[in-house]
């Protein structure tokens, strides 16, 4: 027969195609772009010896060995040497890799949460809303974040927790100018129109029609902020506001040593230098993705 | 053939403040087939803006039957687009405020209802169609999710039973491979298939009414007429009724069975097809179907421009608004606002001091 059998839809045929486009091609820039893998490449690195790291060191990174104080670097199992009091600074600067990643990814987490959220609803709702929340926004801009830290030490007392919240208040800010100035422009677009038409409400329009729209600019903004918070934790704990010690925190341990820097610089190259590629690895990651994320760049 | 069109005269009883009795009646030309589904009476919008109040849309009224197709004709700023975005609940306010009218839909005046009313009326039982379909489709998800959005919304269906429909909704708009396209972004389409695709979503909930406000205006000559006829099928299909606005008197012709003409936020002339274009009564109507080409006549015709251009909605003209442009205008236009009035048959009316004069040359000729 010439009948033509006719496939009934299976739900293979609906299942999404090897999902993403976007995405894939995002990644495709962000290969070709070096700096932007070695970034990404130094934060694996980093991310595995923070796992691994009651593994790959052989001391504990608070114990004090007063027979083996200001070791050079590789003396024995002492890769980093050890300071005036004993401690194994290789055991330390593994383990401030765990602070250091902890602080960056909850603060640029919970900055970037925070920051769409009022951004959004800044943006879309307009009006007293808007007004309402840019106000809170311009007086944080105001203050400092190291006095505001100061000021949360104060509250609940100096330690990784205060940190983190000092950073979250003084950071979600950014995030939500960012968004806000997103908002403002694709909330004119049609699509908007067209989905209040299609009888959606707000919220849905907002986080569902609008936002994945105006997520470009916020993942970057993130991946800068995590590397940012990096580096303020480092210089809150160097002004003895930041973490406690013996909590291995590489700011804390460049001030510790800052004292002994003409006699045996290992302590603090050791933790600087450690500080100074992480931030650089996210900073790579960060530009990359700006210039994988945006159609115009790519070419 | 013409007391059919009167039997809805009971909805305009005394609903007008200020019209003549003749302008606020309902019945807008309409072929009164079906049941009556939305009643606009003497609708007025305006703007607070920083120069001040501007009147945008100032006393329309129509009536849409179940089956309907009616075309609201104008130039930009006419108010057509703003009329219907106010039925709709979709202008911002402020600027925009509703000065007066009702809107009956179904019995319930859609200007009275709240937000949350609106938005379970939106796209379920009216729903509308914009005018560049790239823009008014979101360009990060798949045209299935999108078109299957609105079914989940309105009709509760699940993830999965939304993005079947959307692959038969495809198939009934004519896009070929429906199982394949429905994973595409909009982009990935070319402009007639882009709206086909708002159009599928338009009709994904089977709405009573489509507005389909400038369907055709941003795609090629060649698709045009292809979109309309996949509007035009799918509306006897789902049995709802359509409001095309339109400035394309050539598309009005073929597929629309009543026609209201609005100039400066005012309407002007009102009937079926053939009232408007046959026995046209206002001079406006009369400017627009000349400046329209013609294949008929002898080729030869010419184009004949309405001189000017439409008044700033800050500065509408004294009198009748059309009459700094009018051919035929009098010292009375200059100052007698012309109020929408009977001409002809039952249906048809229109807003000028001559318009029977004109209407009887038409029906001559």
């Amino acid at each position: 027969m010439s009948m033509v059998p006719v496939q009934p839809l299976g739900d293979a045929d609906l299942a999404a195609p090897s999902d993403q486009a976007f995405w894939r091609d995002t990644w495709r820039h962000f290969r070709r772009n070096r700096l932007a893998v070695v970034g990404l490449a130094i934060i694996v690195v980093l991310v595995v010896l923070a796992i691994l790291a009651p593994v790959i060191t052989r001391y504990d990174y608070a114990a004090i060995d007063t027979e083996s104080r200001n070791l050079p670097p590789f003396s024995g199992d002492h890769w980093f040497g050890t300071d005036n009091i004993g401690h194994d600074v290789f055991s330390q600067v593994i383990y401030g890799i765990r602070v250091s990643l902890l602080v960056g990814f909850l603060v640029a987490i919970f900055s970037t949460v925070l920051g769409v959220i009022f951004g959004a609803l800044s943006g879309y709702l307009g009006g007293l809303v808007d007004a309402a929340i840019m106000r809170v926004v311009d007086m944080f801009l105001a203050i400092p974040y190291i006095i505001l830290t100061v000021a949360l030490v104060g509250v609940i007392g100096r330690g990784l927790s205060a940190v983190i919240i000092a950073l979250i208040v003084s950071g979600w800010f950014v995030v939500a100018r960012v968004v806000r100035a997103s908002f403002l422009q694709l909330k004119e677009q049609e699509f908007v129109q067209a989905a209040r038409a299609l009888g959606y409400g707000r919220l849905r329009i907002m986080f569902r029609h609008i936002l994945p729209n105006a997520l470009q600019p916020v993942i970057v903004y993130a991946t800068l902020a995590i590397g940012g918070a990096i580096l303020a934790e480092a210089a809150l704990s160097f002004l003895a506001i930041g973490v406690l010690p013996p909590t291995p925190s590489w700011g804390l341990l460049v001030a510790e040593n800052k004292g002994l820097l003409a006699s045996q610089p290992h302590l603090v190259f050791f933790p600087g230098g450690a500080i100074f590629i992480t931030v650089l690895a996210f900073v790579f990651i960060g530009d990359g993705l700006r210039d994988a994320l945006d159609p115009r760049l790519r070419s | 053939m013409v007391a059919s069109g009167m039997d809805k005269g009971m909805t305009g009883g005394g609903t007008t403040g200020s019209g003549t009795t003749g302008s606020g009646t309902g019945g807008g030309g309409t072929t009164g087939s079906g049941e009556l589904l939305l009643s606009v009476q003497d609708l007025q919008v305006s703007f607070a803006t920083a120069a001040g109040k501007v009147s945008a849309v100032n006393g329309v009224s129509f009536d849409v039957h179940r089956g309907d197709v009616l075309a609201i004709v104008g130039e930009s700023g006419s108010g057509k687009s703003v009329s219907m975005l106010a039925l709709m609940g979709l202008l911002p306010k402020p600027p925009a405020v509703i000065d007066g009218g009702q809107a009956l839909w179904k019995g319930r005046d859609l200007l009275s209802l709240r937000e949350r009313e609106m938005q379970r009326l939106r796209g379920k039982e009216i729903s509308m169609i914009f005018q560049d379909p790239l823009s008014a489709l979101n360009p990060v998800h798949r045209v299935g999710r999108q078109i299957g959005e609105v079914m989940r919304i309105h009709e509760g269906l699940s993830k999965r039973q939304a993005l079947r429909r959307a692959v038969e909704l495809l198939d009934l708009v004519g896009i070929p491979q429906p199982s394949r396209r429905v994973n595409a972004y909009p982009h990935e389409f070319s402009g007639g298939m882009r709206q086909r695709v708002m159009i599928a979503m338009a009709i994904a909930c089977q709405p009573d009414l489509v507005i389909a406000d400038e369907p055709t205006t941003a795609l090629d000559v060649t698709v045009q007429a292809q979109v309309l006829e996949v509007l035009m099928s799918i509306k006897d299909e789902i049995d709802s009724a359509i409001v095309l606005i339109t400035h394309d008197l050539g598309v009005v012709a073929g597929l629309a069975d009543s026609v209201l003409v609005m100039y400066a936020g005012s309407p002007v002339e009102r009937g079926t097809v053939d009232e408007v274009y046959y026995r046209t009564a206002h001079p406006y109507t009369e400017g627009l179907l000349a400046s329209l080409p013609r294949m008929d006549a002898d080729g030869r015709a010419e184009l004949t421009p309405i001189p000017g251009s439409p008044p700033s909605l800050m500065h509408i003209p004294s009198g009748c608004p059309f009459h700094p442009r009018c051919r035929y205008a009098q010292d009375v236009c200059k100052d007698d606002f012309p109020e929408l009035r009977w001409v002809t048959a039952a249906r048809h009316r229109a807003a000028c001091h001559f318009a029977e004069d004109l209407s009887l040359v038409g029906a001559e000729q």
